[in-house]
């Protein structure tokens, strides 16, 4: 076990690949363990890729690519605008709103931040508020999108613990707009003590009916996906599918042809990066052997159920871990680590696995904006053309929301659990 | 060196036109299932199979164009502090202790293979091995990358810096 777990830090450490690393640890524990298993190796790897519910993966990451460059980020703001742009510190409101809203459509944090970013941040800029703020907000309030359903990290989340993406999906709603309202209630606390400025956005039935005409195709996705999952009109894998078409036809109504001819590179990027997260899958199936062969997780819930814990306390100690460990590995990568050692733990002292899964999206998102490897505070950097060090200033007191909601998560599951017991019984 | 680079390019090319090909046939077939089975009520026999397939090989090959693109997701605080000599030596270390995994991916699914390959492939009735060898065809491009790589760093043709970020 030490072999792994030396191997797979050192790996960690010179930069290899994340999906390497486990593929290397766990082949070097096998040649010196347990040769006589060594030539199981491809046969976990390639089980480990083979999931029909896997394909919802790229299909995901595909519709939000679509829907960004289907031209519906303008349209999402002008919504928000109409909302929230008349409060202090409006552009502020609009960027937690506008990611909201986009959260529930891309799935993907980074995208969120890319997309909103690139609009928003200019336009601060432009009306006056500092850079560090505009930078700081939209990286904080882009975290919503892992966890407003659809989520790409909870249907990851659900193929390794064997749980319902639907109730997961269900799980998110309340944290997700728990942390939007946090945020939105900080931002109009900066904006006041700060002076920043209100935006001009009449506030009237009529033009509240203009902006709900232009945007309810685009706002309506959410909803749709995760009624066709929770409600089992289609698969989540089918679902996925079904948005792809309809982001499709979005984007042919906004933009035209264009959607279309960036068709295949959209494609292309999506397929890369789920390859990126199924390379993890199936090389991590190698690494969740080994805790298996050595009972790691058997041998830590008897250690948990020793200790005496109730299930809260438990909760937020797993909830700090997810910080940390989120601090410095990927949102995926430390789903499929993380999920095969403590979920049996948790599971042990009576703690669901869609609470579970909640709360570990939720820990994850903040570590997506923390440096050192944080995923969102990157593509911020590039936008913005700041230093991570500087835009996680800003946004620090934005994720406190974020780590507020977790621990609230952690106190009250019925906050994940009241959706998803209502919808699917007990 | 010019024409490593080139070979390499238009590798990823030709294999990134084939992620494509792959990624719209299974949309297509998972559309059309759901079409078919809300319209028309009717099933395809064999279609998830076919579909997860596909998938598999898309990700196989997919994972091999990310390493040779530099976008597999690794951390790269630490080594990016290192000194630019240093950096190259360890992602020199790195390429070869990926293309080793493949390469034992390689070594073993043959035994896996030659073991179960003729088996039938349900519900199509074909030789397994048409799904199986996308291991070592996933495995082997990578190693085939990875190898690219280690003569181009050590060249001075491929920069060590995965990250540039605007510095505080």
């Amino acid at each position: 076990m030490l072999i792994l777990l030396l191997s797979l830090l050192v790996l960690l450490v010179i930069g290899v690949p994340i999906a390497y690393s486990l593929g290397l640890s766990a082949m070097a524990y096998f040649l010196i363990e347990q040769p006589a298993l060594v030539g199981i190796l491809p046969q976990k790897f390639f089980a480990g890729m083979d999931s029909f519910a896997l394909v919802s993966l790229p299909l995901f990451i595909l519709m939000g690519l679509v829907m960004n460059s289907g031209g519906i980020t303008a349209r999402l703001l002008d919504l928000s605008m109409f909302f929230v742009g008349r409060f202090k510190g409006g552009l502020g409101h609009v960027n937690v709103v506008g990611s909201m809203i986009f959260g529930g459509i891309s799935g993907s944090s980074a995208s969120d931040t890319a997309s909103i970013g690139s609009v928003l941040i200019p336009a601060m800029e432009k009306r006056g508020y500092p850079k560090r703020f505009a930078a700081g907000i939209t990286v904080a309030s882009s975290t919503m999108g892992m966890i407003i359903p659809p989520s790409v990290p909870m249907i990851v989340y659900a193929i390794v613990a064997q749980e319902s993406v639907g109730q997961l999906f269900l799980g998110g709603i309340i944290p997700g707009v728990m942390v939007g309202v946090f945020q939105l209630v900080l931002v109009w606390l900066v904006a006041k003590r700060n002076n920043y400025p209100t935006e001009f956005s009449p506030f009237t039935f009529r033009h509240g009916v203009r902006q709900l005409r232009r945007s309810a195709v685009v706002a309506m996705m959410p909803i749709l996906i995760v009624c066709s999952v929770v409600f089992g009109v289609a698969s989540p894998t089918e679902t996925a599918g079904l948005a792809v078409l309809y982001a499709l036809l979005i984007g042919l109504a906004i933009t035209g042809i264009t959607v279309l001819k960036e068709l295949p590179d959209l494609m292309r990027q999506a397929i890369i990066t789920a390859a990126k997260i199924m390379m993890i899958i199936a090389f991590s199936q190698l690494y969740i052997w080994v805790l298996a062969l050595e009972r790691i997780p058997d041998q830590l819930a008897v250690l948990v159920l020793g200790l005496g814990l109730d299930p809260v306390s438990l909760m937020l100690v797993i909830a700090a871990l997810i910080l940390v460990v989120g601090t410095f590995i990927d949102v995926s990568p430390a789903i499929l680590l993380l999920t095969p050692v403590l979920l049996p733990a948790a599971q042990s002292v009576g703690i669901s696995g869609v609470h579970f899964g909640v709360v570990m999206v939720s820990g994850l998102a903040v570590g997506a904006c923390t440096p050192p490897v944080g995923n969102c505070l990157n593509v911020c950097a590039a936008i913005a053309r700041m230093g991570i060090g500087r835009i996680f200033i800003g946004a620090a007191p934005f994720l406190l929301a974020n780590v507020v909601v977790l621990a609230l998560i952690c106190l009250f599951p019925a906050l994940v659990l009241w959706i998803p017991n209502a919808v699917f019984g007990p | 060196m010019d024409a490593l680079q080139t070979f390499e390019a238009r590798l990823a090319k030709v294999l990134e036109a084939v992620l494509v090909s792959l990624f719209a046939a299974f949309l297509l077939l998972v559309c059309t299932i759901v079409v078919l089975r809300f319209g028309f009520n009717v099933g395809i026999n064999g279609s998830d199979e076919l579909v997860r397939k596909l998938f598999l090989l898309t990700s196989a090959i997919g994972g091999a164009v990310g390493i040779m693109r530099h976008e597999h997701i690794a951390i790269t605080f630490f080594i990016d502090r290192l000194p630019h000599a240093i950096k190259q030596a360890v992602d020199v270390l790195g390429f070869a202790l990926v293309a080793w995994v493949n390469a034992a991916m390689i070594w073993y699914a043959w035994d896996w293979i030659a073991l179960t390959g003729q088996f039938p492939w349900q519900p199509f009735n074909l030789p397994k091995f048409i799904v199986q060898s996308a291991v070592p065809i996933g495995c082997g491009l990578a190693v085939l990358f990875c190898l690219i790589k280690i003569v181009l760093t050590l060249a001075g043709r491929e920069n060590a810096d995965v990250v540039r970020r605007p510095r505080d």
